[in-house]
């Protein structure tokens, strides 16, 4: 997928922006702190995958003082049929968003989710080998939920499953099990349907993931880590591949402790994807500074793989400010596969200019250069 | 901005408190309506306001109706031995334009929904439940011929999906057979056009030829 032009209304700061002529390989935009860099790579999160990476809010999007923005975004894809994308937001309340893909309204984002893959970088990223086990599930809906139209739709749907369910737990607080099983029989049915078709599929991904994740790790880093993942279903070490049955034997015995504790207790929202950097060594626990950054980015370029077979298109990588964490070794190191074929167009947002100047090449017509102040972006010349 | 008619004003505020309808749709409106023929306006507003005063829930089925019992369950063409069960009336005048049910209707009055309130006791399950027991005679008199199936129409969510799960759990123990209507590729498209959630449920629910 290759993304041509990006129209922006009272985005953020942006009132009325336009960047087209996006290059092929690497895009970076650089300009000082609020400049409103970021803005464009959140304007491209919005329009694959229906929301900005930084922000659940929808309205924080939309410029002060204004009421609505809109995002127009030109692609292509590999095959070269262009896809367009437009996204308005509208204050409330309620507040209202509107898809619309090739000038079709789109109902639901599982319409626009993974037809233009993306993956994102930001040094926000971290958490996801250093943090809780709802990062690495954050992580695992984010890659599959592009790869899987029909993950992204079960995973909707156990939500709202887990959220009625628990409704009743809550409510229902203290009450007889005699009472609240009847009540919560279908929701416990339906949790237990779409939570195994999630487990089945976080499953075979940690399996396929896992070579590709080794592969990377060893072509960015000199020394002999073997880092690995392991999937366990509700943070149990389980061989079962049955997860139906697995949900089922969980959901009898904790059936007195949900009624007390008023939620649920089984299903993939318990779900832990351990990440080691060694065999033995949980990441979480063990892994350098350094070998932290290294993971990250092997597991964001493993992602970029796995998308790209599963989707059967090419991922957009947005790398957020990255290159400020990254030390000039691993910098120099990432910002060579960018521009190699190995990776697709990258969109890179940077405070510092001399690097890209130094290492691209911006007269090939491969890369392109933007410069970003106060809400406006205007393409810095060959050489200037 | 507020119009210097009260009359108008409250007109406005009234409009659009209808779903869908903002305050711009509701000043648009009222203000065409003020330029319309006045016994047209007339006709509106007698429409309106007689609205409640004339349709009621049949006691039945609960589909919206004049009289009561509806004539879909007073109508002795009909076969009384299946019921069609959906969330709301709308659903009942959507499978009569198919034509091709000729059995009897139960309308819920919504789905389960914990998170809004709603459970059983808020849906007219009791009243369906009454249906199937088979003692004495029904409200017109005469004997009522035993029910033996439900079809459950409900909507293809989450929430119409546990509604489904539940009652055809109640209600299996006292009818010979409760099915579900059948979800899946819709007829004119393309398979390879189909999305692979509405396949793999229409995979799910595949039936022998």
């Amino acid at each position: 997928m290759l993304a041509h032009s990006l129209h922006l209304q009272n985005f953020r700061n942006h009132s009325d922006t336009s960047v087209s002529g996006l290059a092929p390989k690497i895009n970076v935009f650089v300009g000082q702190n609020g400049a409103g860099k970021t803005s464009i790579l959140e304007a491209l999160s919005l329009a694959t995958l229906t929301k900005s990476f930084t922000t659940h809010s929808d309205s924080v999007l939309i410029k002060k003082e204004e009421q609505s923005l809109s995002v127009d975004a030109r692609f292509q894809t590999d095959l070269g049929v262009p896809h367009n994308v437009k996204i308005e937001i509208t204050l409330g309340p309620p507040i209202r968003k509107s898809i619309f893909a090739n000038s079709e309204r789109i109902r639901s984002a599982a319409d626009l989710v993974g037809i233009a893959p993306v993956v994102i970088l930001t040094p926000d990223e971290k958490v996801i080998t250093g943090g809780g086990p709802s990062e690495r599930r954050r992580f695992l809906n984010m890659v599959l939920s592009q790869a899987s139209r029909a993950y992204l739709e079960d995973e909707l749907e156990y939500r709202r499953a887990l959220k009625q369910r628990n409704a009743i737990l809550s409510r229902q607080q203290g009450r007889s099990l005699s009472y609240i099983q009847p009540l919560i029989a279908p929701w416990t049915e339906l949790v237990r349907k779409h939570g195994a078709r999630i487990m089945r599929r976080r499953a075979s991904f940690t399996e396929e993931f896992r070579p590709r994740l080794l592969a990377w790790y060893s072509k960015l880093s000199q020394s002999r880590e073997e880092p690995s993942l392991q999937y366990l279903p509700m943070g149990l070490e389980s061989v079962a591949t049955d997860y139906e049955a697995l949900l089922a034997s969980e959901a009898s015995k904790c059936e007195t402790d949900e009624i007390r504790r008023g939620t649920t207790l089984f299903g993939p929202h318990r779900d832990e994807l351990l990440l080691f950097v060694n065999p033995t060594q949980e990441a979480r626990l063990y892994a350098s500074q350094g070998q932290h950054k290294t993971l990250l980015v092997a597991m964001k370029l493993a992602e970029f793989e796995y998308l790209r077979d599963a989707a059967s298109e090419t991922p957009i990588l947005l790398l957020d400010d990255v290159f400020s964490e990254l030390d000039d070794d691993r910098a120099h190191q990432l910002l060579d596969l960018a521009a190699s074929e190995e990776l697709g167009q990258t969109f890179i947002t940077s405070t510092e200019r001399s690097r890209f100047e130094k290492k691209l090449d911006f007269s090939s017509g491969d890369h392109a250069f933007f410069e970003v102040s106060s809400g406006t972006v205007a393409p810095i010349l060959r050489g200037a | 901005m507020l119009y210097t008619s009260p009359a108008l004003e409250t007109l406005i505020e009234r409009l659009s408190r209808l779903p869908t309808i903002g305050r711009k749709t509701a000043q648009r409106l009222a203000l065409y309506l003020l330029k319309q023929p006045r016994e047209d306006v007339v006709a509106l507003a007698e429409a309106i306001g007689t609205l409640q005063q004339r349709v009621h829930t049949c006691s039945i089925c609960a589909n919206i109706t004049e009289e009561d019992p509806c004539p879909i369950c007073r109508d002795p063409r009909r076969d009384h031995s299946v019921i069609c069960v959906v969330e709301e009336p709308n659903d009942v005048l959507v499978i009569e334009r198919t034509n091709e049910f000729k059995g009897l209707y139960h309308v819920l009055g919504g789905s389960l929904s914990p998170l809004e309130g709603v459970g059983p006791e808020e849906l007219k399950v009791r009243e369906l439940l009454d249906r199937l027991r088979q003692d004495g005679p029904g409200t017109d008199g005469r004997e009522r011929p035993e029910v033996r199936e439900i079809i459950l129409a409900m909507d293809p969510n989450v929430e119409g999906e546990a509604t489904t799960l539940y009652l055809a759990k109640l209600l299996s123990p006292l009818v010979d057979r409760v099915s579900r209507i059948a979800r899946g590729i819709p007829i004119g498209s393309d398979l390879e056009y189909a999305d692979e959630a509405t396949l793999a449920r229409a995979l799910e629910g595949r039936t022998a030829v």
